[in-house]
């Protein structure tokens, strides 16, 4: 016995979904997820339709994503180190890591910039506390402001894609007024499977049916509760719609079985490609990089996985004619010590950082450490570059209220990340 | 109704059909309601249940006249007697008939009437038609108060008591309780036992995350007498462990309330040299959950080097040169709150400023100490400083009754609980916590009297409440959201021998997921803690669902753990029904009809994708994505695919997981 009632459910679903999506964009107020607002629409202080793509390197990186030539370094990073006959050139006193070779390319066009001892105070070398800092773009007085830097600069954009999370929900994209959503890939939308696809398909279309025929909210909060749960699933719709979209074909394709980095990298190449979501924060995300043993080869192996990602994204912005409007930025929570016993590296503080895009004037932005530096101890304690002072100039440059995202005071100079 | 309506139709037909089906109700609705309730002509109303529209009138629509609606029905209201007297369009349109009235005068009444009947009903469609209820009132029925619950304890009852004291129960724990009756459950509940045994097993996390026997245990992690010798994370993990093994539970969901609600610090202030105070923190959160003494609790924190002197800058709050952070927040979110239950200033600014000069003379001090091994490590101990503290006599409370000379901050304690409002303010978050959202003022003043006759200890006042009327009444069961922490402590409460999937281990991601899920004890957001409303919010729906289901839906880690679904979830199961009543019940959450069907078919049926090798050509026919077979849910152990009845049963459990129903306590 068969039977389609399933189907016939699915589709009275979506209706109810996208229809009541309709329905309620026209009594609710912007900052939700129904609040759908068509192309144009944009502020008029944006003259162009920035992006800013920020690409973790979860685990804390080590300092050899951007190799130092110093003598000094060297001796104290024996095996895991690169030399200038093995790292790409990119400055005379540091190359570009050899496995990055789509960042080279960047370089040699001139829209690579590379800074040095990026950090904060008072370094903490935990990875979940570390990441919090990062996270929250506040280093003292952490109680007075609450959620993610992103968040904060999503809520002063108020489009319901505005902000997106190809990497899950964390604190950088928490906050009370128009997050960033997190849907981890355009393929699941966020959805994780459960136990095999077919099984997993029926949960969801269970799910569905019964948010359908729930009774009717016995009280207020209960209301909200659910009216929050239909929203989301309606806006789902509308982004898949959104996203329908064929890619141009590029120099460096991704391959066939593509990793899941590079999966995100497609998926904020859709984006890039779908305007009228006005998506202008993407956040990615590639584990690997606590290298606390066999640094040489884990970290070759999480960059060039990294580097074949960003090299479409790169080729693809540029075949859309979006590569003006991109930023793509690499953080990490941390830095990592000089070698260890068991040729990797441990927890440490101040690290390099690339920026990208068609508008970033290249070249190396803070000078790499000095010897003496180097010497002083097993990690680069010192910062010399904020972190917050990167992502600061970003913002102010897409004009948004740079202040209100960075609340908290830290000393500041121009880095003169654009032309 | 409206939302079933919208339902039932495809497709960009949607829109305008639902629109029109949405007009025909509220046309009827509106019929109905003038039939039941429109009033007579000049008939007193209550101002409240007048609502007011515009409408444009006349050549060109340049005039407005305003146009009362009293039932969706139009008209006019004047006063009379002191009294509201509403008056219908039709009905002046009757009386100006029979008093042969100018054509003028008809013709603007029927044109008030024409267009104040589309106008009032337009006024009273709902804004929000999935949320039909409109924001509860403040109640003082009986039902709400403190009085002593009277009615039957049953499993539903019980289900609420350990749902919002105690992060839930096991079933077994239910039924015992149903046993014991109410009295003797509180009793139970609220009486501290003995969790010495779990001490070695904390101690052991909180050194580096492990347990002995993990697999990534490092048993020389962590160098005897070094007090900074311990993982942070580590210090979270130890107290998930806590709250998960401990037989203390309502004292733990205590230690999470003042934890979250009283002032929330983050160990992230704390730097390496001062990291013991994370763990000095933690201890002051147990102590003051095991008494309950609430004044000794906020002298503790007077004391204390993370949450004081760090996270709420009392190191920087020298005499000469006040920071005022640390009195703030010692009086609006540890006492008495910025403003009394009218909306009146508790206190000035001046008073602010008095009060931190009060508390000024801490400073932070590097001392050089030896570990086991004979190393030195630098600590970072707090002092006091007569040299940095503020000299003088200084007044709080100045021109209320309350105020105060005061010179320290022990004398800002003992005259800030001299103050009614650290009793109301407790008492409000209390019934917000444990309650519901919508305390009166009456019931605030009702149980901060309460607080204040048992001097702020907060046991027997956390028992009152426990037995109260106003914990079970209707308009209390699901009114509370639920935090990350009620969702995943009660989530093991239900299941505790489960295992939560995680590559490292089942305790790692515990805490993983609550992370997801934007909770993570010891990081607070702010000092003001974590906002469940915000958390139950759009941001963190994927989250919760994909939390269920990664939780119950990877089979390699409930092989790896061996943790056997079959005797832990399925053994016992008689029938797909009986699957679903059994979790509904012990999750406790209510089914409809229709939303019983869909889990019995998501039981009996297999989702066949038409693209795929098993194509059933008539059931594809038409482009159908999809069709479902049936194949019956057999929990039996013959069943030669007794797998997939597993399978079943994790699904029905995620599903309800998922439902808004499971988000409220």
């Amino acid at each position: 016995m068969t039977t389609n009632f399933a189907r016939r459910k699915l589709l009275k679903n979506a209706s109810a979904l996208t229809c009541g999506g309709l329905l309620h964009s026209a009594f609710r107020p912007v900052n939700n997820w129904f609040a759908w607002a068509g192309p144009g629409s944009e502020r008029a202080a944006f003259s162009s339709n920035p992006v800013l793509i920020v690409i973790n390197m979860a685990g804390g990186a080590s300092y050899n994503v951007a190799p130092l030539f110093d003598g000094t370094y060297r001796d104290k990073n024996k095996v895991v180190s690169y030399g200038p006959e093995q790292a790409l050139a990119f400055a005379a006193d540091q190359g570009i890591h050899p496995s990055l070779t789509g960042f080279k390319t960047v370089a040699d066009m001139g829209n690579l910039a590379l800074l040095n001892l990026v950090g904060y105070p008072n370094p903490n070398r935990s990875h979940d506390e570390s990441t919090d800092i990062w996270f929250r773009g506040v280093r003292q007085g952490m109680n007075s402001v609450s959620g993610g830097w992103a968040a904060r600069m999503t809520g002063q954009l108020g489009q319901m894609f505005s902000g997106i999370s190809l990497a899950g929900s964390n604190l950088l994209i928490q906050g009370d007024v128009n997050p960033p959503r997190a849907i981890q890939s355009l393929d699941s939308l966020g959805e994780a499977n459960f136990l095999g696809s077919d099984i997993g398909a029926l949960l969801r279309l269970t799910r569905d049916n019964m948010m359908v025929a729930h009774r009717p909210p016995p009280n207020s909060e209960f209301g909200n509760v659910k009216s929050q749960m239909d929203q989301v699933q309606a806006s789902l719709a509308l982004l898949k719609q959104q996203t329908n979209v064929t890619l141009p074909t590029v120099a460096n394709p991704l391959p066939q079985n593509m990793s899941g980095f590079q999966r995100a990298c497609r998926d904020a190449a859709t984006l890039l490609a779908a305007p009228a979501l006005q998506t202008k924060f993407i956040y990615m995300e590639r584990g690997g990089f606590d290298t606390h043993s066999d640094e040489r080869a884990r970290l070759a192996g999480n960059l060039t996985d990294m580097n074949a990602g960003i090299t479409y994204l790169v080729q693809v912005a540029q075949a859309l004619g979006r590569w003006n409007d991109v930023m793509i930025v690499t953080m990490s929570e941390f830095c990592r010590t000089f070698e260890n016993g068991s040729r990797g590296t441990d927890h440490g503080h101040a690290a390099p950082m690339y920026i990208m895009g068609g508008r970033v004037a290249g070249g190396q932005k803070s000078p790499a450490p000095t010897p003496q530096q180097t010497a002083e101890r097993d990690f680069y304690r010192d910062h010399s570059v904020d972190f917050r002072q990167v992502f600061y100039e970003i913002v102010k440059s897409m004009g948004l209220n740079a202040d209100a995202i960075f609340p908290e005071k830290f000393s500041f100079t121009s880095l003169n990340l654009f032309n | 109704m409206v939302t079933r309506f919208v339902s039932r139709n495809l497709g960009l037909k949607c829109l305008a059909i639902s629109l029109i089906l949405f007009s025909t109700a509220e046309t009827n609705s509106v019929h109905a309601a003038a039939r039941r309730g429109a009033p007579r002509a000049g008939t007193v109303v209550d101002p409240a249940s007048v609502t007011q529209v515009t409408v444009e009138i006349g050549a060109g629509k340049k005039k407005t006249q305003v146009i009362s609606c009293v039932n969706s029905v139009p008209g006019f209201v004047k006063p009379s007697k002191g009294a509201q007297k509403f008056t219908s369009y039709a009905q002046q349109l009757k009386t100006l008939k029979k008093q042969s009235a100018s054509a003028a005068q008809i013709g603007l009444a029927r044109t008030l009437a024409k267009l104040g009947k589309t106008a009032c009903k337009e006024s009273s469609v709902p804004s929000t038609p999935m949320n039909p209820n409109p924001e509860q009132p403040p109640s003082n029925t009986p039902a709400l108060s403190l009085a002593r619950y009277t009615g039957p304890f049953t499993e539903n009852e019980a289900r609420i008591l350990f749902g919002r004291f105690a992060f839930g129960a096991s079933e077994a724990r239910i039924q015992e309780a149903v046993a014991d009756g109410l009295d003797t459950t509180i009793t139970k509940l609220t009486t501290y036992q003995s969790d010495d045994a779990l001490t070695g097993a904390i101690l052991d996390i909180e050194c580096d995350t492990y347990l002995a026997g993990d697999k990534n245990n490092n048993p020389t992690a962590c160098t005897a007498n070094n007090m900074n010798s311990f993982s942070r994370d580590g210090m979270r993990l130890g107290l998930n462990y806590r709250i998960l093994n401990s037989p203390n539970r309502y004292f733990n969901k205590l230690l999470t309330f003042l934890h979250d609600e009283r002032l929330a610090t983050g160990s992230s202030a704390a730097r390496d040299e001062e990291k013991y105070a994370v763990r000095d923190h933690m201890g002051l959160l147990l102590r003051a959950a095991a008494s309950g003494d609430y004044m000794q609790y906020m002298r503790d924190w007077n004391d204390d080097l993370l949450g004081h002197l760090r996270w709420l800058d009392g190191a920087s709050n020298k005499g000469t040169s006040p920071n005022e952070n640390y009195a703030r927040e010692f009086w609006e979110l540890g006492t008495v709150g910025p403003t009394d239950l009218d909306g009146n200033p508790v206190y000035t600014d001046v008073d602010l400023a008095q009060s931190a000069l009060a508390f000024s003379g801490w400073t932070l001090v590097r001392v050089e100490e030896r570990d086991g091994l004979g190393a030195v490590y630098n600590r970072i101990v707090k002092a006091f400083s007569t040299a940095l503290h503020a000299p003088g006599v200084f007044t709080i409370f100045a021109g209320t009754p309350y105020a105060a000379q005061v010179t320290n901050q022990e004398e800002v304690l003992q005259a800030t609980f001299r103050h009614p409002r650290v009793a109301e303010h407790l008492a409000e978050d209390i019934w917000k916590e444990f309650v519901n959202p919508f305390p009166t003022k009456e019931k605030i003043r009702e149980l901060a009297q309460l607080i204040r006759d048992n001097n702020y200890k907060l046991h027997p006042v956390m028992r009152k409440v426990m037995g109260s009327n106003a914990v079970y009444a209707a308009e209390s069961r699901k009114s509370l959201v639920k935090h990350p922490m009620d969702l995943m402590f009660g989530f093991m409460a239900q299941f505790p021998e489960f295992k939560v999937p995680h590559w490292n281990t089942p305790l790692h991601g515990f805490d993983y997921n609550m992370s997801r899920l934007g909770q993570r004890l010891l990081s607070p957001p702010t000092v003001f803690g974590w906002d469940e409303k915000r958390l139950a919010g759009e941001a963190f729906v994927l989250d919760w669902r994909n939390v269920a289901v990664e939780m119950l839906g990877q089979w390699n880690f409930n092989k790896d753990y061996q943790y056997d679904v079959k005797a832990q979830m399925v053994n016992g199961v008689t029938s797909s029904l009986d699957a679903i009543q059994k979790y509904a019940k012990r999750l406790n959450v209510e089914l409809t009809n229709e939303q019983v069907a869909q889990l019995d078919q998501f039981m009996n049926f297999q989702y066949r994708v038409c693209k795929d090798w098993r194509l059933n050509e008539d059931e594809c026919k038409g482009g159908a994505p999809f069709y479902l077979e049936r194949e019956a849910f057999d929990a039996s152990p013959l069943n030669k695919n007794a797998w997939t009845s597993d399978y079943k049963v994790l699904g029905v459990i995620a599903a309800l997981m998922m439902m808004p129903d499971y988000r409220m306590k």
